[in-house]
């Protein structure tokens, strides 16, 4: 049976002070997944390793995690021999690999981000989506992104993040919503993205291209 | 008013499903009825009418509630939704399912997601239901186990509405469904008393990966995904089925599995789907090209398979997956079950789609009767005394973690394992009697087990112990799939019997229910409500 050794940066905020590294040497195979060595290494070494599994391929959000200090999906992550695997930089964790989420949903409900309600009557009939609109509404809202973010730290409440980045910037797309998201965005430091770029999706939505720089440029436009 | 959810919330596993959306009266001479009678054919006649009636009904008024909650329906240049951006899907007689693009549900588990964040209500996010709490036939509350900590807290209410979605993950690897689909609803009610309808009803999509083990199970698509002439072949490229896009999901799924049982599998044990004879006609070439672009279940084959695959000019390997439970808890019009206070809706509900869920009805039915089953839970909770909780009412989850901290035995994950495996040989594609009785005594041997499994104990993120808890669902959800599959001695729907390969409409137009739990878990049948509609579509489909 081939194998590969990997390294697991572990940690359980009731014993541990500081993480700590564990190796593992895990069977491997054509297709293999950093995914699969996880839940071999729960089902047959290791049953204390926490870690989010969820749908398995691509679309739950729920596995992102950083493999050689890259932010990814560990579903569709190959597995090789040598790799670190990190919990997502700048976010809580709550043990090993896994990050409190809870925050993003006390996010939604603090920034609303939901259009607004509406009876059924009022809605649109006819309604032109955006090529933008649709490129952001494929994000899987995995917070991958955040770890790409050079400002971004969870205990900054003063600065959003590429992740609300692109949920602010989808309502601002979206013709049914009437908040100034653009405000919203300024508020919360979008203006410090300026020279950067960093962030980036693991699945290829356009975080910088069709949400922050978006906003920015409107939010500098109003500068005066 | 609280919101509860296995996952984070919104990262379950609507938002993984291909987000097709049945939105009827868009292709001229569609009509409600013309729907209904779809559903019900495609149900083998085991539909609750009434539910499949209702479907057909608010359909559309489901689809307002999407866009309503921040999802956007794709349009055509017009800006409208239209037949333009609709296809055939699985089973229905015309163009009535709404296609996104690009494809997939993530918008739509967004946008329920951002409905879910406008109201004030508490959320409990990452929680296990351990068990419902009643009071006679009428609900108090419930036991939730907190997963960051392994906190356990009582809730009491009035009312619960189970919307825990269904039991893929009793089939892993076998399944397309995520790793929360364990079943909790279903034993959950019948743990209360409430009662579940043809649990035997499975729904397999035909196509999925077989290999590599990362993807095995995972979706390349229903029949249509075979385009007009696409092929199914054995190892040796005998011809075993065309035609198939125009099979119901059960009929591609049970040839595949009578082949395969019959020695005629490929290397990774599926058979081998051809679509390069849709190279030879202009039609086919059109279906690939859109497939190419629009489908996603081809980029699946190019990751599992690689980009040669992709092209389709040579044949691979597919195995059908599970994808949906059609049976579950009974529910009236409302989501009322037979327990007072407590609801179902979405998946865990049965009874709406009778032996076949045609393609892009679920996004429908999670709508429709989770608005009725909220409207109706809040007008009941208003006059229903306010519940009581007791003091010992976490003793019993306290003592079984106690127990499991204590023994020895094997690890829940093992256990959940080899049910999965056992459900799959003996309650999976093609069943017969021997099988059914080899499920249950491996049912039996495993819940004795269970008795005796044991962990270590930690505070928080015990995966060990959400598996413990689950495992105790699943072996319920297996025993009354068991338990139906065996009653029914037909061929149905998605239930296939090799020593009843027949439909069998004199003796088995009728619902299995079943209620209880463990051993002492009981069957009964009921004559279909629908089957004076069989009758008549019967003979409407012969004339």
């Amino acid at each position: 049976m081939d194998t590969v050794t990997i390294e697991v940066i572990r940690y359980d905020p009731t014993q541990d002070a500081e993480p700590r590294p564990q190796r593992f040497v895990v069977p491997t195979e054509k297709g293999a997944t950093v995914q699969q060595a996880l839940m071999h290494i729960y089902e047959e070494q290791d049953s204390s390793l926490a870690f989010r599994c969820g749908c398995r391929y691509r679309y739950c959000g729920l596995c992102a995690l950083e493999v050689d200090d890259k932010p990814c999906l560990a579903c569709l992550t190959p597995l090789k021999d040598g790799q670190v695997l990190k919990p997502l930089r700048h976010l809580p964790v709550l043990r090993d690999l896994v990050l409190d989420r809870s925050w993003v949903f006390d996010t939604m409900r603090n920034l609303q981000l939901f259009i607004p309600e509406m009876e059924y009557e009022e809605l649109p009939e006819r309604i032109f989506e955006p090529e933008e609109h649709k490129r952001l509404m494929q994000c899987t809202e995995c917070l991958a992104c955040l770890a790409t973010c050079p400002y971004y730290d969870y205990r900054d409440a003063s600065f959003g993040g590429t992740y609300t980045f692109v949920k602010l910037a989808q309502l601002h797309f979206d013709p049914r919503d009437q908040t100034d998201r653009v405000a919203q965005a300024r508020k919360l430091g979008v203006e410090r993205c300026a020279a950067c770029r960093k962030c980036q999706c693991p699945l290829g939505v356009p975080a910088w291209k069709s949400a922050t720089s978006v906003l920015l440029k409107h939010a500098s436009s109003r500068r005066d | 008013m609280a919101l509860l959810s296995k996952e984070p919330l919104g990262y379950g596993n609507t938002r993984i499903a291909a987000g097709i959306k049945v939105h009827p009266g868009i292709t001229a001479g569609d009509s409600e009825n013309l729907f209904y009678e779809d559903m019900l054919a495609g149900g083998e006649y085991l539909n609750n009418p009434r539910l499949a009636r209702i479907v057909a009904k608010e359909s559309r008024l489901s689809s307002q509630m999407l866009e309503s909650f921040g999802y956007t329906f794709r349009r055509d240049d017009e800006g409208l939704i239209s037949v333009k951006v609709a296809r055939r899907s699985g089973g229905h007689s015309l163009i009535r399912s709404l296609v996104p693009f690009p494809y997939g549900g993530v918008p739509i588990g967004s946008a329920l997601r951002s409905a879910g964040a406008r109201g004030q209500w508490d959320v409990f996010e990452e929680v296990v239901v351990t068990r419902l709490l009643t009071e006679g036939n009428q609900i108090r509350g419930l036991v939730l186990l907190h997963t960051k900590d392994g906190t356990l807290e009582v809730i009491a209410a009035k009312a619960v509405v189970l919307t825990t979605g269904g039991a893929g993950w009793l089939y892993y690897p076998h399944t397309d469904c995520s790793r929360v689909c364990t079943g909790d609803g279903y034993a959950l009610a019948l743990n209360a008393g409430a009662e579940l309808v043809d649990m035997e009803q499975v729904q397999f999509i035909p196509f999925a990966v077989t290999h590599p083990r990362s993807l095995a199970g995972m979706i390349i698509g229903d029949p249509a995904a075979a385009g007009p002439h696409g092929r199914l072949l054995d190892k040796d490229g005998n011809v075993v089925a065309t035609e198939i896009n125009v099979m119901t999901r059960a009929q591609v799924a049970v040839i595949i599995s009578r082949e395969v049982e019959r020695g005629r599998g490929a290397a990774h044990g599926g058979l081998l789907l051809d679509l390069s004879p849709n190279f030879a006609s202009e039609i086919g070439r059109r279906y690939l090209a859109h497939a190419h672009t629009n489908i996603a279940g081809l980029n699946v084959v190019k990751r599992a398979y690689g980009p040669q695959a992709f092209k389709c000019e040579e044949p691979w390997e597919v195995l059908p997956s599970a994808h949906f439970i059609m049976g579950g808890v009974v529910i009236d019009e409302w989501g009322r079950t037979s327990v007072k206070g407590l609801y179902a809706a979405g998946e865990v509900a049965g009874g709406i789609h009778g032996a076949n869920r045609l393609g892009s009805v679920a996004l429908s039915d999670i709508l429709i009767f989770g608005r009725r089953a909220g409207e109706d839970a809040a007008k009941y909770a208003a006059g229903a005394d306010a519940p009581l909780k007791r003091a010992d009412d976490i003793d019993l989850e306290h003592e079984r973690i106690s127990q499991w901290h204590a023994k020895r035995g094997a690890r829940p994950v093992q256990l959940v394992r080899r049910l999965q495996t056992s459900m799959w040989t003996n309650v999976g594609l093609v069943r017969d009697q021997d099988k059914g009785m080899r499920a249950l005594s491996e049912i039996d041997s495993i819940e004795a087990e269970s008795a005796e499994m044991g962990f270590r104990g930690r505070p928080g993120y015990c995966t060990d112990l959400q598996d413990a808890f689950e495992l105790a669902f699943m072996l319920q959800v297996a025993r009354a799939t068991a338990r139906s599959a065996l009653e029914r001695r037909e061929s149905r729907g998605a239930h296939a019997r090799s020593d009843y390969p027949m439909r069998d409409d004199k003796n088995w137009l009728a619902n299995i229910f079943v209620r209880g739990v463990g051993k002492s878990m009981l069957t009964a049948v009921r004559r279909s409500a629908a089957a004076s509609e069989a009758i008549a579509g019967i003979r409407r489909a012969t004339s």
